[in-house]
């Protein structure tokens, strides 16, 4: 039972750690206690992490996009209008939501196609290509991203003004 | 919903227990152990450690109790003056809940 409010996280401990062991060590110790302590530990990591789970989505959310990506560019015949296209609206959408990282967004964005074109070539796996295009080749992947950027950018630009 | 009243009302599961700890600290500054000692005397429910600390911190954040200089390891708390109007406006509301529910029982 002395173990239990380890369970908590260590900004709830460092501020309540104290009393609440002291006030454990005054209560019977029963099931119906630990329970409720494990119950309240689940509270704080869910009140304590809350923000945190939140700014991590969109994060998540750009790593699930560039991987996307990825496995169109690694299965992409000739046509590579589904690439340019996830990367235009992976652009703009990112972009939109945080301008200033835009140049970040592009990189990671990006280089989902040359990564993919590494994998692809190193199993030599090129669905409708006679050979594997030169790895250099992909730069051109940073038009439609840093296209799709620059509108989310704009286009936060114009909200934020019309807002104003 | 007034403002006082919404303050107790969002706090979800947790606004029976953080009224409890209001009602307590009503009485002048406590620390846990007292409060829930006095929370059992007075309302015969005792709260666990868990349930009584998301009360605090809940009602800490929104500045309805303060805490006081800990002695020990004890740190008392007390009621502040937004905490004091937020538990006068819910019994107020429990108040007129109770006359009404009363009221309609001896009718039926």
């Amino acid at each position: 039972m002395r173990r239990l409010p380890r369970l908590y996280p260590r900004l709830w401990r460092d501020r309540y750690g104290e009393e609440f062991a002291d006030l454990l060590a005054g209560t019977p110790k029963t099931w119906h206690t630990a329970a409720d302590v494990v119950l309240g530990a689940l509270d704080a990591h869910q009140r304590n992490g809350g923000n945190r789970m939140r700014r991590l989505i969109p994060w998540t959310l750009l790593v699930l996009v560039a991987a996307v990506v990825g496995w169109l560019n690694y299965h992409t015949s000739d046509d590579v209008q589904p690439v340019a296209a996830g990367l235009l609206l992976g652009g703009f959408g990112f972009s939109f939501w945080r301008p200033r990282l835009a140049w970040l967004f592009v990189v990671v964005l990006w280089l989902a196609v040359p990564l993919s074109s590494v994998v692809a070539d190193a199993n030599n796996y090129h669905p409708g290509l006679t050979k594997p295009h030169p790895i250099y080749e992909t730069l051109i992947a940073l038009i439609p991203t840093a296209l799709g950027a620059a509108a989310g950018v704009g286009a936060r630009w114009v909200a934020g003004r019309a807002r104003a | 919903m007034t403002k006082q009243n919404a303050a107790i009302g969002g706090l979800g599961r947790f606004a029976e227990p953080a009224v409890l700890v209001l009602v307590s600290l009503a009485e002048g500054p406590k620390h846990g152990y007292a409060m829930t000692a006095d929370i059992d005397r007075v309302s015969g429910i005792r709260l666990g450690p868990g349930t009584l600390y998301g009360a605090i911190a809940r009602l800490e954040e929104r500045g309805l109790i303060e805490p006081l200089p800990s002695e020990d390891r004890r740190r008392p708390y007390r009621l502040t003056p937004t905490g004091a109007a937020a538990l006068r406006a819910h019994l107020d509301t429990l108040e007129r809940v109770t006359a009404t529910g009363s009221r309609r029982l001896e009718r039926a």
